[in-house]
């Protein structure tokens, strides 16, 4: 009996040890192709888009085919709500229920479950089958593959999406404005200011009875966003490296040194008049400032790089239009420079969705080919402009222009598809001369001169910062909401404060932000950095 | 009756505060109600407020010609139907016998559902208990799982202990059983507590999403209405994703939002004039004793 045992025993750890090597090795794919049909379940966003099914249309249609064609493997798609993935995924993890390829903005939450196991380390299947998957890594690049590689224990839980167009923030102004009172467009941040003081000065000319609604400078309470490029333009030139990016780790780079300036000089603004006085009232989602700016009453403001222009419409620059004339229209300029006369300004790294495969995922190499299928140019390609004459049409001179398709399954739920192509965020057409033109045209309601600019000022003397994973900072564990809304709380009572008490107010909200736990992350970034390449 | 000047001030302060709540409630419905009849621009110049400016009224036209709305509209009604008549069967069911002191473990059994009010698993060992369940994505997640409200068992429970005894036995003493006595007495002397645990059930239910959001977000046909309003005002309001993303998803115009959220609003609203009656004698008998 004891024999029986220890057999029995012996034989469970064999079988427990041989697993792992039984999961990377799939002997039933031969010649690139599977020789029994598989099955895998996949995830996509749904928007809720009028006049589409996310999980049942034209495109998921050509991947299901596709996948089965090409490899033999059935794909099921599993929507997720995309304003409820914060909640939706990790209660889909705990359950066991996520499906075989997901993805999430927030990695946060994979790495939770990555430490208790419940989500697949991708670096042993990316060595394995890096020869099957040459599509996905030669868009992904090395960078995007590795970016969560752990560089200590040679763990990875996440692929990382590209993000094709870094465009990030611009600064709009009304162009009919500048021409009423003869001023030429602003080339340097006294010159953004002494337009803010002329649209003041000339309320009446420029809104006649509505002068009192006059905003030379509108913003929200999101301040770091809303006046990036100003603030940033403070930062002396020497801080804005790869290392001080690293180290000074916020997203609206409110730690950089200078800023303080910056935020000086928007208080100086507000306690002028020139920015909008409640500004602080207005949180994310709020449409008040919107409307003030399709109403016609904002001079100035800060946001993505075609704020005005997206939506058709219901874009701030149509309805401004509707509101004020053909002539009332938003342009993108770039004034500000900072201490070594650039206009430099962030953009964002090629970094978008999370990638990851769930601990339930028994078809890890199905899974990956699946990637690589969607990654692979042609694929993409159709996912994203769709057919001729029912998504897009050709100019006379060549450029996919892209029209709105009838509701229907050729519609597609989410612009270029974002939602299907979850290793791509933003166009492609191979040539990005032609991407460009293409995205110009892709803006109803807009004429393409607009976007042109917009997106050549968003990128000129924009900084796409490197990823650098240089290990976990524990510090920074769970504090990310909270220095979000301290960091909100110290920008919005330093601009409300008056001048004289502007020093004070700074000081004492950043002494709370980093005994609040900033200074700990600081100092094991630098720690890190340190360890890594030195001072 | 003789009033003196105090009581006559305070009366005159409670009124005032009762008005102020009442224009609490009432302003922001009137607020979105005239949002939804007015032209979007007088909304983008923030010119309505609480009258209707330039009526207008395409965005019902085209929140009603939907088939989306319209259906869900439909199938929420039905579901409020079956889950109000169904959560009511068994909040009877269970508060009748509950009554009986002979009833043999009547304090373990009321120590026991009285802990679930206190104690919640919370959504992920709900989710997976609904999954091994094999409710996920079926409309009957929506109707099972919240069938009893504890909270309004007990207020039935201390409705019916508030019935004479002395009517049961006196049925009992003519050869009724427990089932008889339910219905012919009980039943009947109870229409205000039921009409009002229907009206929490029914409004409950009507005003219900999250447990859609989370257990049947992949079966869009079943859809309640107030998961599809979820929707339509989560896109428009999405600034996070539109971070993340670059670029910002389009979303309905305000006056569209408006006019589904009144749509969504109006037939529970007409509901309550009609169970308004037995409404307060219903809650406050039970609060009696309990």
């Amino acid at each position: 009996m004891k024999k029986l045992l220890a057999l029995l025993l012996t034989s469970m750890l064999m079988v427990s040890l041989l697993a792992p090597v039984a999961l990377a090795a799939d002997a039933g794919f031969v010649d690139g192709k599977f020789t029994e049909t598989r099955h895998i379940t996949v995830e996509i966003f749904d928007r809720s888009t009028d006049g589409t099914i996310a999980d049942d249309n034209v495109y998921t249609d050509f991947i299901k085919q596709g996948m089965l064609d090409k490899y033999n493997v059935e794909v099921e798609f599993v929507t997720v709500p995309r304003w409820e993935e914060n909640n939706l995924i990790p209660t889909y993890l705990a359950a066991g229920s996520a499906p075989d390829v997901s993805y999430t903005y927030n990695d946060g939450a994979i790495y939770t479950y990555f430490m208790q196991d419940a989500v697949l380390d991708l670096q042993p299947l990316l060595d394995e089958y890096k020869d099957l998957i040459p599509d996905l890594s030669s868009l992904l690049g090395e960078a995007n593959l590795t970016w969560k590689l752990d560089p200590m224990t040679g763990t990875n839980y996440a692929i990382c999406a590209r993000r094709m167009n870094v465009a990030r923030i611009n600064t709009f102004v009304r162009e009919d404005w500048l021409k009423k009172l003869g001023l030429a467009v602003p080339t340097t941040t006294q010159e953004f200011e002494d337009m803010l003081v002329a649209f003041k000065n000339n309320a009446e000319l420029l809104l006649g009875a509505d002068a009192d609604k006059m905003v030379p400078y509108a913003m929200t309470e999101d301040v770091g966003w809303k006046a990036n490029n100003i603030l940033y333009s403070f930062v002396p030139d020497e801080f804005t490296t790869d290392k001080y990016n690293y180290i000074y780790f916020d997203d609206r780079q409110f730690l950089l040194p200078g800023v303080k300036e910056g935020v000086r000089l928007l208080n100086k603004w507000f306690n002028d008049g020139l920015i909008l006085q409640d500004f602080s009232l207005y949180a994310a989602g709020d449409e008040t400032v919107n409307n003030l700016m399709k109403a016609g009453f904002v001079g100035a403001f800060e946001d993505n790089w075609d704020y005005p222009y997206y939506n058709g419409e219901e874009s701030i620059h149509y309805m401004l239009q509707q509101a004020q004339g053909e002539d009332a229209v938003y342009i993108a300029i770039d004034p500000f420079k900072n201490d070594a006369g650039v206009t430099k300004k962030v953009n964002y790294s090629t970094n978008d969705r999370w990638i990851f495969f769930p601990y339930t995922n028994d078809e890890p190499l199905a899974s990956l080919l699946y990637l690589n299928f969607i990654a692979t140019f042609e694929n993409r390609l159709f996912l994203q402009i769709g057919t001729e004459g029912i998504n897009h049409e050709v100019t006379a001179d060549g450029v996919i222009k892209s029209i709105p398709a009838e509701a229907g399954r050729n519609k597609m739920s989410s612009s270029n598809n974002i939602d299907t192509t979850m290793v791509i965020n933003g166009l492609d057409l191979g040539d990005p001369a032609k991407t460009i033109q293409a995205m110009a045209l892709g803006y109803a309601k807009v004429d393409p001169r607009f976007i042109e600019t917009a997106y050549a000022l968003a990128l000129t003397n924009g900084v796409s910062y490197p990823n650098f994973n240089l290990g976990d900072i524990a510090a920074a564990e769970g504090m990310s909401n909270v220095l979000a809304d301290k960091r909100k709380v110290v920008l919005n009572t330093a601009i409300n404060a008056s001048v004289e008490n502007f020093d004070a107010v700074w000081d004492a909200g950043m002494a709370d932000y980093m005994a609040s736990g900033g200074q700990a992350i600081l100092d094991e970034r630098m720690a890190k950095w340190v360890a890594a390449f030195g001072e | 009756m003789i009033q003196s000047k105090n009581s006559r001030l305070g009366d005159a302060v409670i009124v005032f505060i009762c008005i102020l709540l009442i224009l609490v409630c009432f302003l922001p419905v009137l607020n979105v109600f005239a949002r939804s009849l007015s032209d979007p621009m007088a909304l983008v110049c923030r010119e309505v407020y609480l009258w209707p400016k330039n009526l207008d009224v395409t965005a019902y036209t085209l929140v009603l010609k939907d088939a989306k709305y319209t259906w869900s509209l439909g199938w929420t009604a039905i579901l409020t139907v079956i889950c109000t008549l169904l959560s009511m069967t068994m909040t009877t069911l269970c508060a009748y016998p509950l009554i009986y002191q002979q009833l043999k473990g009547r304090k373990l059994i009321n120590s026991f559902i009285l802990l679930t009010m206190y104690f919640n698993a919370g959504t992920i060992p709900n989710f997976i208990l609904f999954k091994d369940l094999g409710l996920i994505n079926q409309p009957a997640v929506l109707i099972i799982p919240y069938t009893l409200s504890v909270f309004n068992m007990i207020i039935m429970r201390s409705f019916l202990q508030n019935i004479p005894e002395s009517l049961r036995e006196s049925a009992e003493l003519d050869g009724a059983g427990p089932v008889r006595i339910l219905v012919s007495i009980y039943l009947p002397l109870s229409t205000s507590v039921i009409a009002t645990l229907s009206l929490f059930y029914a409004v409950g239910r009507w005003n219900g999403y999250s447990d859609a959001l989370m257990f049947m977000n992949s079966n869009k046909p079943y859809y309640p209405i107030q998961l599809l309003l979820y929707y339509i005002i989560q896109s428009k309001t999405s600034v996070d994703a539109a971070t993340q993303e670059g670029f910002t998803s389009p979303g309905a115009s305000e006056s569209i939002k408006a006019a589904t959220v009144m749509i969504a609003t109006i037939p529970i609203l007409l509901v309550y004039p009609w169970l308004q009656r037995y409404f307060i004698s219903g809650v406050t008998l039970g609060a009696m004793k309990g």
